[in-house]
């Protein structure tokens, strides 16, 4: 009870800022560093509450964030704090704190469980977020605002359904590129998980359209000015037509709920008493960046967030525009850079200043050309995973860590062949020639990214403990029982699900650790099939027993709390002798007759 | 109570998953929660146990403590108050009445502005043109050091070149002068000295292809020279001999005739200069009226860009200034070439050294840093290394008038030209910082 205490939630405005008294960070410091919460094994920490933060709050007011100020303490604060962070050096890297004991978040109002939980059908990773085909052309569209001016200006539009959306166009010359790119990265960001306006590919004909009543467009003057067609021309005029003569853009849906402008990827959002978790120490946030490495989503910063105010009253956190993903840099093709070096990179620039120019890395001089007018260009056959940068920092993305990374790598593995080409039949390419090639890209990024972050850890999943069958120690207490007691583990080794290793040449190293018990057992060798009826290949069994190191004794009756923990690593040992980081299972002791049950789960 | 406060829990946490399953429903539509449901839900929101929101303190933030109270204020000026400025100047805003009266006078042809040399170290200064007639314009510029330039004339302008009179005042207030020779000290003959004078003439230029261009034109111009505006200079009146030093003493007035040829072969790739470019030209001056002087000046400049790589470059320079006397009292010393700071030599002064006769090697090797994602923007640092001489005659330069200067700097240039640099520029007399909009090659 009393780690209960210590890990309760601190209340907003309580946490220690870098202003508070020197003597009284330092106290602190010493005192956490004796036993902080980080440290807490996983079980012993309470989890967080699905759904806990869609409880009514007060309808918080709508907020501009001024962009510059973050980008520029990003890009240079936050890359210079980071490249001498001794937390880094030290590998005292915090980790997310929102974690199930199975090291995973729960669904909330930033994140819900879809393709990793429940294998969606094809269809609906192509229907994604989408509730009807788009806006309705079978009666009036009218144009009720404009922004006729910037780099990629479109319209307001409002159906005959009454529903608004958000329509933007290809640049010229690029049909399809941005529009095609926006909505199936819309897919696949819903099918991974997040939060996501309903985004349509949409077909029209100019004469459909007319202009609302007292619509207007305010320019960049601010001032309002009557909005008529021929005020739109330059937006008609700046994309190219379907052989038709129809127009093809993208139609965004205003998201339910009024706009609360956007979330940052740190602190918490001080109008909004469910937002708890401090946003760089969210899960879903941090391995967000290996899902957007995926499609290759690098303008992914806060102005392209959105928080909504929806039923029954609470902040609901979107990702919105995806135009500059996968091939399409918006206004253009993406370029070698873009995905490799952040848009002000502090530290390649120091270099390049440093070394008078002679740092340069892979890109840099690199020959491309466009993939193909409706696709743009990405990186196939050099995409490195690791190395993926977005075009800004942010803390979330600077804090992923291994376990982190190795989430978001589920979530992208998750994904089949077919699902990603129905994502990707969502976009609507003009030939199939070029949907397949773009959907045979993200397939590739997508083995490599598992390829890359489950090497990271060693990728095993859903444990089970039993006793072994005949250990013959059950209700026996005593070192001699000690040692004859055996368990068989079975688990999902995710790298022989996904092709890294194979089931017959990998081996594991475990080590179980139960220090009430004196026990500290270790061995290795290969696992067997589980032999579990119905279960895959890569579901694997190995017998944990007192082979190695001290028996120690049968635990007693009556252990809580830490006591009644132990802790079993399991690391794999690929065929070329890698070893991969362990897992770390806790088992909690639930008596002599049960033996040890996992209940939790680290990577 | 705590009875009370679990079943308020949970009701809200159903009703929270309730909502989450079905999706968000806009509540514009639904009646915003009530004070009941509020207060419910805060009542819940505090029996909640979950995780902590933040990482407790730990022995990296006790050791790394000193270090932010090291970087805090670093920070504060290199980070927060630039990333202030840039917020400032970035967001969104509606015009002020200064920018709407900017624009309306804009917009009427009456265009303020800031330039940055309006003559020899004139500093910055303040313009205003007028050109709602055009092609007739009218400008006025005065800078802080007290340089002048006022003129007016016409240009008319088309794809072929262009053609155009000018008629001006101009007053360069405090223009350096060290005395004649390479061999001048920098100090001890350090002296200012202001320059009058009238111009009025023609000129045209006609892009022959579009590789070649040729400009021609002539003009009568009345020169006057006197102390420097600020009395906080010295004045070349006392530091020199002024009967030695033509033109300082009389007005002169001179008939001019001055042409050129540019052969620019460079071609650019992304920001990229590459290739070579070749110009040559000269002035021919008469003296007018009581004016016993006639000579000429030839110049000519060979510029060449070799790409290392797609992001580095060397820019080489060879540039030469050869003022000859035909006949009278010869070439008036504010005529004669010069050489430092403006253009060439960074790690002097402007116009640090006279003579007849000035030639210029400059190298720089310029390495892209840094590009803006819209490819319209790129930084690149540089570094310098020039030499240069000034002497009487050519044929006589010696290895003793050499100087050289280093440096190092950055420029920024959108994709077809340089919007600015700064440098530092070192030699052996002196170090010099500046910032400059144009640069000669």
């Amino acid at each position: 009870m009393a780690v209960l205490n210590r890990v309760r939630p601190q209340a907003h405005g309580q946490v220690p800022g870098p202003a508070a008294p020197a003597v009284a960070i330092l106290a602190a410091g010493f005192l956490s560093a004796c036993g902080g919460a980080a440290r807490t094994p996983l079980p012993l920490r309470p989890e967080p509450i699905a759904w806990a933060d869609t409880l009514p709050i007060p309808e918080p007011p709508d907020r501009e964030v001024v962009e510059a100020p973050h980008l520029v303490n990003d890009a240079l604060a936050g890359e210079v704090s980071d490249g001498i962070s001794l937390r880094t050096a030290f590998g005292e890297d915090h980790e997310a704190l929102n974690l199930t004991h199975f090291d995973d978040v729960v669904p909330s109002a930033w994140f819900e469980h879809r393709n990793a939980a429940r294998p969606l059908t094809p269809d609906e990773v192509r229907r994604g977020p989408t509730t009807a085909a788009g806006p309705d052309t079978t009666g009036a569209m009218e144009i009720v605002s404009a922004k006729v001016e910037g780099i990629a200006p479109g319209f307001n539009l409002r159906d005959g359904r009454g529903d608004t959306y958000v329509v933007k166009f290809d640049p010229e010359g690029y049909l399809h590129l941005s529009s095609a790119a926006g909505v199936i990265a819309n897919r696949l960001f819903h099918a991974a998980g997040y939060h996501v306006p309903e985004d349509y590919i949409f077909v029209f004909d100019r004469d459909q359209l007319s202009v609302a009543e007292g619509a207007v467009f305010v320019d960049e003057e601010f001032e309002e000015h009557p909005l008529t067609l021929e005020r739109l021309e330059d937006v008609f005029e700046g994309t190219d037509r379907l052989a038709d003569g129809r127009f093809l853009a993208v139609a965004s849906k205003f998201v339910a709920g009024p706009p609360k402008g956007p979330f940052l990827f740190e602190g918490r959002r001080g109008d909004d008493p469910n937002d708890h978790f401090a946003h760089e120490h969210r899960r879903e946030l941090r391995g967000l960046k290996v899902v957007a490495s995926w499609v290759n989503h690098i303008d992914i910063r806060f102005m392209n967030t959105m928080d909504a105010y929806v039923q029954p009253g609470y902040l609901r956190h979107y990702l919105i525009d995806f135009a500059a993903s996968l091939g399409s840099g918006t206004i253009r093709p993406h370029e070698p850079r873009e995905g490799r070096e952040h848009n002000v990179d502090f530290w390649a620039s120091t270099a390049r200043i440093l070394t008078a120019g002679f740092y340069r890395v892979g890109w840099e001089g690199r020959e491309w050309e466009v993939i193909e007018p409706s696709i743009g260009w990405m990186e196939v056959d050099e995409f490195d995973p690791g190395a993926w940068k977005a075009n800004w920092p942010n803390n979330a993305f600077r804090n992923m860590t291994a376990r982190d990374a190795y989430w978001g790598a589920k979530l992208v593995g998750s994904f089949t062949d077919e699902q990603i080409r129905a994502a990707v039949a969502a976009g609507e390419l003009p030939t199939s020639t070029a949907a397949d090639t773009l959907a045979d890209i993200l397939i590739l990024r997508r083995d490599r990214i598992v390829d890359h972050w489950y090497r990271h850890v060693s990728p095993l999943e859903n444990p089970v403990l039993r006793r072994a069958a005949g250990d013959g120690v059950a209700g026996a207490t005593g070192p001699a029982a000690g040692a004859a007691e055996s368990y068989v583990l079975e688990f999902d080794d995710l790298g022989i699900a996904e092709g890294l290793w194979a089931a017959d040449r990998v081996r594991y190293e475990w080590e179980l650790e139960h220090d009430a018990a004196d026990r500290h057992w270790r061995g290795a060798g290969e696992a067997d099939p589980a032999g579990t009826e119905g279960s895959a290949a890569a579901r694997r069994s190995l017998r944990i027993a007192a082979t190695g190191g001290s028996p120690g004794r049968v635990p007693g009756g009556g252990l809580a709390g830490r006591e009644a923990l132990a802790e079993l690593r399991v690391r794999v040992v690929g065929e070329d002798g890698r070893r991969y980081p362990p897992a770390t299972m806790w088992l909690r002791w639930q008596g002599a007759d049960a033996g040890y049950g996992v209940v939790g789960l680290e990577h | 109570m705590r009875g009370v406060r679990r079943r308020l829990l949970a009701g809200c946490l159903a009703a929270a998953v309730a909502c989450a399953a079905v999706g968000p429903v806009p509540l514009a539509a639904q009646e915003a929660p009530d004070a009941a449901a509020l207060a419910a839900a805060d009542s819940a929101r505090t029996d909640l146990v979950q995780p902590p929101g933040e990482h407790g303190t730990d022995w990296v933030d006790v050791a790394e403590f000193p270090l932010k109270v090291v970087a805090f204020p670093l920070s504060l000026v290199f980070v927060r108050l630039p990333g202030y400025v840039a917020g400032v100047l970035t967001v969104p805003r509606p015009p002020t009445f200064l920018v709407r009266a900017y624009r309306d006078m804009s917009a009427w042809g009456l265009r303020p502005g800031v330039v940055t040399q309006i003559g020899p170290r004139s500093g910055v200064g303040l313009e205003l043109q007028f050109d709602r007639y055009a092609p007739f314009y009218a400008s006025s510029a005065i800078s802080f050091r007290e340089s002048q330039r006022h003129r007016a004339g016409f240009r008319l302008s088309g794809a072929a070149g262009s053609i155009g009179a000018e008629a001006g005042w101009h007053r360069d207030a405090e223009v350096r002068f060290h005395g004649i020779g390479s061999q001048t000290r920098d100090e001890e003959d350090e002296s200012f000295y202001s320059r009058d004078y009238w111009e009025v003439g023609a000129s045209g230029e006609l892009q022959v292809f579009p590789v070649l261009r040729v400009d021609v034109g002539g003009a009568y111009e009345h020169n006057e020279i006197d102390d420097p505006i600020s009395s906080g200079e010295t004045s070349l009146f006392e530091r020199f001999v002024p009967e030695d030093l033509f033109g300082a003493l009389e007005e002169t007035k001179y008939l001019r005739l001055d042409g050129g040829v540019t052969l620019d072969l460079t071609k650019r790739r992304e920001f990229q200069r590459r290739g070579i470019r070749l110009r040559g030209g000269g002035s021919l001056y008469e003296g007018v009226d009581d004016t016993d002087s006639d000579f000429h000046v030839l110049n000519g400049q060979a510029a060449g860009y070799l790409p290392l790589n797609g992001r580095q470059v060397l820019a080489l320079s060879a540039e030469g200034n050869f003022a000859r006397s035909d006949g009278g009292q010869g070439v008036p010393f504010f005529h004669l070439s010069r050489l430092g700071g403006t253009s060439s030599a960074l790690g002097f002064s402007n116009s640090r050294f006279h003579d007849n006769d000035m030639v210029a090697l400059q190298a720089e090797w310029r390495y892209e840093v840094w590009r803006d994602i819209h490819n319209t923007l790129r930084s690149e640092f540089f570094l310098y290394f020039g030499e240069g001489a000034v002497t009487s005659d050519i044929e006589d330069l010696s290895t003793d008038d050499w100087r050289a200067s280093f440096g190092f700097g950055a420029r920024l240039a959108s994709l077809d030209r340089l919007l600015g640099l700064a440098f530092f520029g070192w030699s052996d007399e002196s170090v010099h910082a500046g910032v400059r909009g144009q640069w000669p090659f």
